[in-house]
């Protein structure tokens, strides 16, 4: 339940940033921009790229706010949907595939959000940090490959050498794991 | 036997991690809608995979917010509402963009044909000339029909049978009832397009966005996404050479496309300018 002085939802914002709310904007890009940063870090292994992905993000949701939909998913998932295809449009232009896994850098400092904010960051990435760690390797590192790295099913039968049968049904049954720990297990709900 | 669940269960799992070579089927679609049960499925997993990128967080390159700021700010001032830089199918308040009905558009009588055809290309060189570059009006102003009135000048000018120059390539596509066209212009020796026109689905057909896509060599080239009007999309791309376009596609990213042709020196020759 959400009381008054607690920030407002992801989904109340970007609804703002529909109507042009430009402090709404900036808000979502707080709580957001590491996120997304970090995330085309990890598949570019480009910092410059990252930063490039990371500002096509953001112009378009500023540009396309109008087309999101609460009924259809939750802002966070539509916006790291917007991030997960403008990263993989530049990689596709760059042709960029090598990952490096080493010398990331640290978790965002959440300098700019409010307290309300920094708490529940915090308690989500704990919560996210542990059910990775119930989640056996198997299904940790298939749902890595296919949604972290954006890479297709065939492009994962290949590199582990497995029938596509079996990667698309671990793919199912990895979900349906983490599904459990997330929402039966539990882990915090989504705004 | 397997229940209907059983038998899409894995692609609704490819859909829920947006597999960049699977464009789910309509019958997943139809599935999704019809069962309850599978559509929880789908999105607690897209949620649960949101929080996964959480887990990714780096801190941002200073600077970006900066510029970010200037770039809506600039936006707000050239009256470009959000919401208009990448589909028209919202206006500014967000109210839904739709075509004319039946009754608004012109009869399709054969003698108006040359005349609107005349008119839709008269406004398209107007654009030309007034901005250097083709520009669709999405600035609203509560007239929404002049964004539509531009769509369709477009559709009309592509689909126009006897329409030669630029050169124009017929579209293949995935199932009946779908048809498009793609236009290559040469405008001046630094400025050419690539104009795609389709008829006969919706951006909500398949809940994904669909772009054009260019494939020069082992380069696939996002030529952006499609602008819709009701069952009608257009996409407009420009370049500043004649890039070497082997094929032209239409549809998500990394999925299936809806339409596609092969096209061969398609660009217009120097002198031919339009």
């Amino acid at each position: 339940m959400r009381v008054d002085g607690d920030p407002p939802s992801d989904e109340v914002l970007l609804e703002a940033v529909a109507r042009g709310d430009a402090s709404a904007f900036e808000r979502v890009y707080e709580r957001y921009a590491g996120a997304v940063y970090g995330h085309a870090l990890r598949q570019t292994g480009d910092p410059a790229l990252a930063e490039e992905a990371l500002q096509n993000t953001f112009l378009s949701v500023w540009r396309s706010a109008a087309d999101f939909r609460r009924e259809l998913g939750s802002g966070r998932v539509w916006l790291f949907g917007i991030a997960r295809h403008r990263t993989q449009d530049l990689l596709r232009r760059r042709r960029r595939w090598e990952i490096p896994v080493e010398g990331l850098p640290e978790r965002a400092a959440a300098v700019e959000m409010g307290p309300a904010e920094v708490v529940e960051g915090r308690l989500l990435g704990e919560a996210v940090h542990r059910a990775l760690e119930r989640l056996s390797p198997t299904y940790r590192d298939i749902l890595h490959l296919s949604y972290l790295r954006g890479l297709s099913h065939r492009e994962i039968a290949r590199l582990l050498d497995l029938p596509l049968g079996t990667v698309k049904s671990r793919i199912r049954l990895g979900l349906e794991r983490l599904n459990r720990i997330f929402w039966e297990g539990g882990g915090r709900d989504g705004d | 036997m397997a229940t209907e669940c059983e038998r899409f269960r894995d692609d609704l799992a490819l859909l829920a991690v947006d597999d960049p070579e699977s464009s789910p089927s309509h019958a997943l679609l139809q599935h999704v809608d019809r069962c309850p049960s599978c559509r929880a499925f789908l999105r607690r997993s897209r949620e649960s995979l949101a929080r996964l990128v959480l887990e990714q967080a780096a801190p941002p390159p200073p600077g970006v917010k900066t510029r970010l700021m200037a770039a809506i700010d600039g936006e707000r001032r050239n009256s470009l509402p959000p919401g208009a830089g990448e589909t028209a199918r919202r206006g500014p308040s967000g109210q839904e963009l739709r075509p004319p009905s039946t009754a608004e558009r012109p009869a399709p009588r054969s003698g108006l044909r040359a005349g609107w055809q005349a008119a839709a290309i008269l406004l398209l060189v107007v654009s030309l000339v007034a901005n250097g570059h083709l520009l669709l009006d999405r600035r609203g102003n509560g007239d929404q029909d002049a964004l539509v009135a531009q769509l369709e000048a477009l559709q009309a000018v592509l689909f126009a049978p006897d329409y030669a120059a630029p050169r124009v390539f017929g579209l293949e596509a995935v199932r009946p009832g779908l048809s498009g066209q793609v236009a290559f212009c040469r405008v001046s020796d630094d400025t050419f397009y690539v104009m795609v026109a389709s008829q006969g689905w919706t951006a909500e057909t398949s809940g994904e966005e669909h772009r054009l896509w260019l494939q020069s060599g082992d380069r696939l080239i996002d030529g952006g996404g499609l602008t819709f009007s009701g069952d009608r999309g257009l996409a407009l791309f420009q370049v500043s050479e004649p890039l070497p376009v082997e094929a032209v596609r239409l549809g998500p990213e990394g999925g299936s496309p809806l339409l596609w042709a092969r096209v061969q020196d398609p660009w217009p020759p120097s002198g031919d300018r339009w």
